[in-house]
């Protein structure tokens, strides 16, 4: 539900609150950023209030610092159950430093925006500390030791900004004595440059064990044999990868000789029939002789020896023979000589000893009588040879298609492979210490080509890592009694759809933010996708679809004007006729591909493809359906890769298909699309017609309620309609119900972090306008660059002076 | 046998001779394969292939050049590409690039459905020239050929060369290295590594 103001009940006290409020969160804002020059207040403290910000529902200062004490209280709480959890081991678990990183983080966020200080810079040593631990520099022992006075030295603080309303000092001067009693050292650079150092190591060690197991030997498995009882029982064979890949390689090439092959048969028919028709106009030019022959022996003058009538040639013998089979009557010759009585068959037969008799033109019309008969022979031979070979070439085509089916089975793995790793990561899990967690799997025997399983392994495992790290957020918000009754529910189901597996890793409870971002660019490299939805069981959960095999896509065979393209079968939920169609939004596939406009054949009824997407649900007009087609995907050069195109393929006439990712071409067409608008305003300087006058939306979308209370006033008061979401998945799900014109991302999150949402705009061509700011403690140049890289607008760090963010607003939106 | 006589390779004296004879037929091989290491190779000047473009003629060197695939061509059109990039094409199993080179060079383009395709290489990479038709190859001829140490300029000691610069867009008169019989000598590694690089921008962009 959209917290919105209500401005029409806005008093004058509250206004005086208000501005109370507004002074001291300035106060507040301007300790925190050391060196930044003097914040002018300018329009929005001095101007006077209008109606509609009158009525807005603001909270009294006192609220928003219980509001910002419970939420400390919490976080605090948090850290000291987590190091509860910490046991002094020679190496402490990586889950429970996180949560404890992550909790820090909130925290100093939540408090450097309240204007404390000390509590924030303590905070932020706690994430100092962490690293340290965590590379090395600082035993666990001692770094525990550190960790257990620091989170004291933050309750001391808070008590004493309860009790006496400021924040005391002296805790974290006490904090920092004691650092440097146990000889530790935190600067907040040497730090961070250590923490790169590992991650980049961690990076290395990462790419070096991935790709370990499949480069000596594979192993083969028949694929017939699906079941869990069958695989402990098949047998096993090693094979030598390059070999394998060979072989794979082959069959491709056979599979690919299918297409040219039929078409070359193609070819041969279509001569071959030519060839029939040349055979048909020869008959009759036979005949045609054969008459004019007649024509020209009947007008000779009859020769004295009385054998005038007698046919020339054999050949006009046979078609008088026939005339006279045909017709019952026997030849006369049109001239005016007497009627003389018809010749017997046998005497109109070609004698060599008779060769005198025949004139040159009578060897020449029998010659050609010879050779049609035997171009009819080879004719015939032709076609029966050719009938011969279709069959053939058929029965190879088959075969070649067995042979690479067979082949990529060769090549298949079952999922459940995977399986005993991620149950293994579950129960590790700091939520698995936390609650019961039940770990379900369904449809686990599914193969899938085991190059990408292999691929999928440190992604899938990352993402069940990632999402249980932060096993604590559930005890915040749900007392103990209640989290030992309702188990969490971890479960994966799989899944095929034609060529493709979807694969869903479903969490009951709320998850920690990041995963998405983790794992979507090893996802993509898969040519897969992975998109977050909420469950039926409330939480959150990772929908990831992936090519079943290698190589190989199944799809639509589509007219685009001349052209054709594939689209695979996955991105199709149904196909529609362009009369029928009235629903969705519509496109066409030759203006997403922005290939030049062709005329259209008239009134032809074209295809509607709906396409498979999240809502709102697209569709996609193209000139035509021409069938489905399997076919080999080459992928293109890196120069030549384009989004929206998955790769090409190239058909049996040596025409190369492109392969399309429909919603791609959707989203990078919105884009463009913006931009067009954008640069058609700026240069007609028609900005009102563009720009709707009306209240712009915000939505805000943080994990600290003091967080989100302070922006929804600012932004309230400053005359903005403003929407909150406190978790990654509430933030897509109101991006995506009401689209606002602007949107305030934290980084940390839970569910989805900041990352996590940025991404999946992406995939929301409805998104594409909204602008986007970063508002996060994180200030690193290495968060700032993703930001940027994953479609930041602007990038803000907390805490952010009132008139920085409402320029940044105001800059943006106005652009 | 420390010292022998210089020898010509086609006329002996009658003292080489002699010498020649004095040696056993160990040695005389040895010799004879020395002479042969050290033979002078005349050196082969590097042939060119005439092209007719749009405007003028361009040499393209036959050692950058893969094949020359007669029309018909099958080309696809890709999204977001330069307008001289004609298309993709399959050659030899593979995806290339195309690119129309009269219009990359001079903004101008002919019709090119009885053209030649050109496949070249670069780096590793393979792609296609489309140019409107092909003359005959040609040796190049280094005292001939002009270096132009500034391509935009004039080239005043060609005989009748048009300057590349009126010719060809001023991005890629660059790529003009010299100039033989009014045409021009193209670097064409140079021109296809910058193809390839606007090709990859030209995605970012569209």
């Amino acid at each position: 539900m959209d917290d919105e103001f209500n401005k029409k009940e806005l008093s004058a006290e509250d206004l005086a609150i208000l501005q109370a409020f507004d002074e001291m969160n300035l106060e507040g804002w301007e300790e925190g950023k050391e060196g930044e020059e003097e914040r002018s207040e300018k329009d929005i403290a001095t101007r006077p209030l209008t109606d509609q910000e009158m009525g807005a529902n603001f909270l009294t200062p006192e609220e928003m610092l219980a509001i910002f004490v419970g939420e400390a209280s919490e976080d605090i709480a948090t850290l000291r159950q987590t190091l509860q959890q910490l046991e002094p081991d020679d190496h402490l678990d990586g889950t429970h430093l996180q949560v404890l990183q992550r909790t820090a983080h909130k925290l100093k966020g939540t408090t450097g925006a309240m204007g404390c200080t000390a509590m924030s810079t303590i905070a932020h040593h706690i994430e100092e500390l962490v690293k340290l631990i965590t590379n090395g520099t600082i035993a666990p022992f001692i770094g525990l030791n550190a960790l257990v006075q620091t989170v004291h030295a933050l309750e001391m603080t808070l008590d004493s900004l309860v009790t006496s309303g400021e924040e005391s000092s002296g805790p974290l001067s006490e904090l920092e004595a004691e650092y440097k009693a146990l000889n530790i050292e935190i600067t907040s650079g040497q730090a961070e440059k250590q923490a790169l150092a590992t991650a980049a190591e961690g990076e290395q060690e990462t790419e070096s064990t991935i790709h370990v197991p499949l480069r000596a030997t594979v192993e083969i498995e028949p694929a017939s044999k699906t079941t869990q009882e069958s695989l402990t029982t098949m047998q096993v064979m090693r094979v030598d990868v390059d070999r394998f890949e060979q072989l794979i390689q082959h069959t491709e090439q056979l599979a690919e000789l299918s297409s040219p092959l039929e078409s070359a048969q193609a070819e041969v028919g279509k001569a071959l029939q030519e060839l029939q028709t040349a055979q048909a106009r020869l008959r009759h030019l036979e005949v045609l002789v054969s008459a004019q022959l007649v024509a020209k022996n009947s007008s000779v003058t009859p020769e004295p020896n009385g054998n005038e009538d007698r046919p020339t040639s054999s050949l006009i013998a046979r078609i008088l023979d026939e005339s006279r089979q045909r017709t019952g009557q026997h030849y006369q010759r049109k001239s005016k000589a007497p009627v003389q009585p018809a010749k017997t068959a046998d005497s109109l037969q070609w004698d060599d000893l008779e060769i005198d008799r025949f004139t040159e033109n009578d060897v020449l019309a029998l010659s050609l009588g010879e050779a049609i008969a035997d171009v009819a022979t080879a004719s015939a031979q032709l076609r029966a040879a050719f009938a011969q070979l279709s069959r053939i070439t058929q029965q190879h085509i088959d075969l070649a298609a067995n042979v690479r089916d067979d082949t990529l089975l060769l090549s298949l793995a079952q999922i459940s492979a995977l399986v005993p790793r991620i149950e293994r990561a579950v129960m590790m899990s700091a939520l698995a210490q936390q609650h019961q967690v039940f770990f379900e799997t369904e449809g686990e025997t599914t193969e899938i080509d085991q190059d990408i399983l292999e691929q999928l392994k440190q992604p899938l495992l990352q993402l069940v890592r990632t999402c249980t790290a932060y096993g604590s957020h559930k005890a915040a918000e749900t007392g103990v009694e209640e989290q030992e009754k309702a188990a969490d529910r971890i479960w994966l189901h799989v899944h095929t759809v034609d060529n493709e597996v979807n694969i869903e890793v479903g969490f009951s409870m709320t998850v920690a933010g990041g995963a998405l971002d983790e794992v979507q660019e090893a996802i993509r490299r898969l040519h897969g996708t992975i998109v977050a939805r909420r469950n039926k069981l409330g939480g959150v959960s990772f929908h990831l679809r992936l090519p079943r095999s290698q190589g190989a896509i199944q799809g639509f065979l589509v007219a685009v004007g001349s052209r054709r393209v594939v689209v695979p079968f996955s991105q199709v939920r149904r196909i529609e006729h362009s009369t029928e169609h009235a629903a969705e939004p519509l496109y066409t596939l030759n203006g997403l591909l922005g290939f030049p406009l062709e005329q259209a054949p008239p009134e032809s009824v074209r295809a509607v493809i709906i396409l498979q997407t999240e809502r709102p649900p697209l569709a996609v007009e193209v000139d035509a359906i021409l069938g489905e087609t399997r076919l080999v995907v080459k992928p293109l050069a890196p120069h030549l890769q384009r989004r929206g195109i998955v790769g090409t393929a190239i058909d049996g006439t040596g025409n190369i298909l492109l392969i399309v990712n429909v919603p791609e071409l959707i989203n990078r067409y919105e884009l463009l699309e913006t931009t067009v608008k954008v640069a058609a305003i700026r240069s007609g300087g028609n900005h009102s017609s563009y720009t709707a006058q009306r209240q712009p939306s915000i939505l805000v979308a943080d994990d600290s309620v003091y967080i989100r209370q302070s922006l929804h006033q600012t932004l309230s008061y400053a005359g903005y309609k403003v929407s909150e979401a406190d978790d990654g998945m509430k933030t897509l799900e109101r991006l995506l119900d009401h689209p606002p014109d602007a949107l305030l991302l934290d980084i940390e999150m839970p569910n989805l972090n900041g990352y996590d949402v940025l991404s999946m705009m992406h995939a929301h061509p409805v998104l594409a306008n909204v602008k986007t700011i970063m508002l996060t403690s994180r200030m690193s140049e290495k968060h700032k660059a993703r930001a940027r890289e994953l479609g930041a607008d602007a990038y803000l760090t907390k805490p952010c002076p009132q008139d920085v963010l409402l320029e940044t607003l105001r800059l943006l939106l106005k652009k | 046998m420390n010292e022998q006589p210089t020898v010509s390779a086609t006329y002996l004296e009658e003292k080489q001779l002699q010498h020649l004879e004095q040696l056993s037929d160990e040695e005389f091989w040895d010799y004879a394969r020395t002479l042969a290491y050290h033979a002078p190779v005349a050196a082969q000047p590097e042939e060119y292939l005439e092209c007719t473009l749009s405007k003028g003629s361009c040499l393209i060197p036959l050692s950058a050049l893969n094949e020359v695939v007669p029309p018909p061509h099958r080309l696809a059109l890709l999204p977001a590409t330069p307008e001289w990039m004609a298309g993709v094409v399959a050659w030899r199993g593979q995806v290339i690039a195309v690119i129309d080179l009269s219009m990359y060079l001079s903004g101008q383009t002919l019709d090119l459905s009885n053209g030649k395709l050109l496949v070249a290489g670069h780096a590793g990479l393979a792609l296609g020239l489309l140019v409107p038709s092909i003359g005959q190859t040609a040796p190049m001829q280094h005292d001939a050929q002009v270096a132009l140490e500034d391509p935009t300029a004039t080239v005043e000691d060609a005989e009748d060369a048009e300057p590349a610069s009126q010719l060809y867009l001023p991005s890629r008169a660059i790529f003009v290295k010299g100039v033989q019989k009014e045409a021009f000598v193209l670097d064409v590694l140079s021109l296809l590594a910058d193809a390839v690089q606007e090709i990859e921008i030209a995605a970012s962009n569209g």
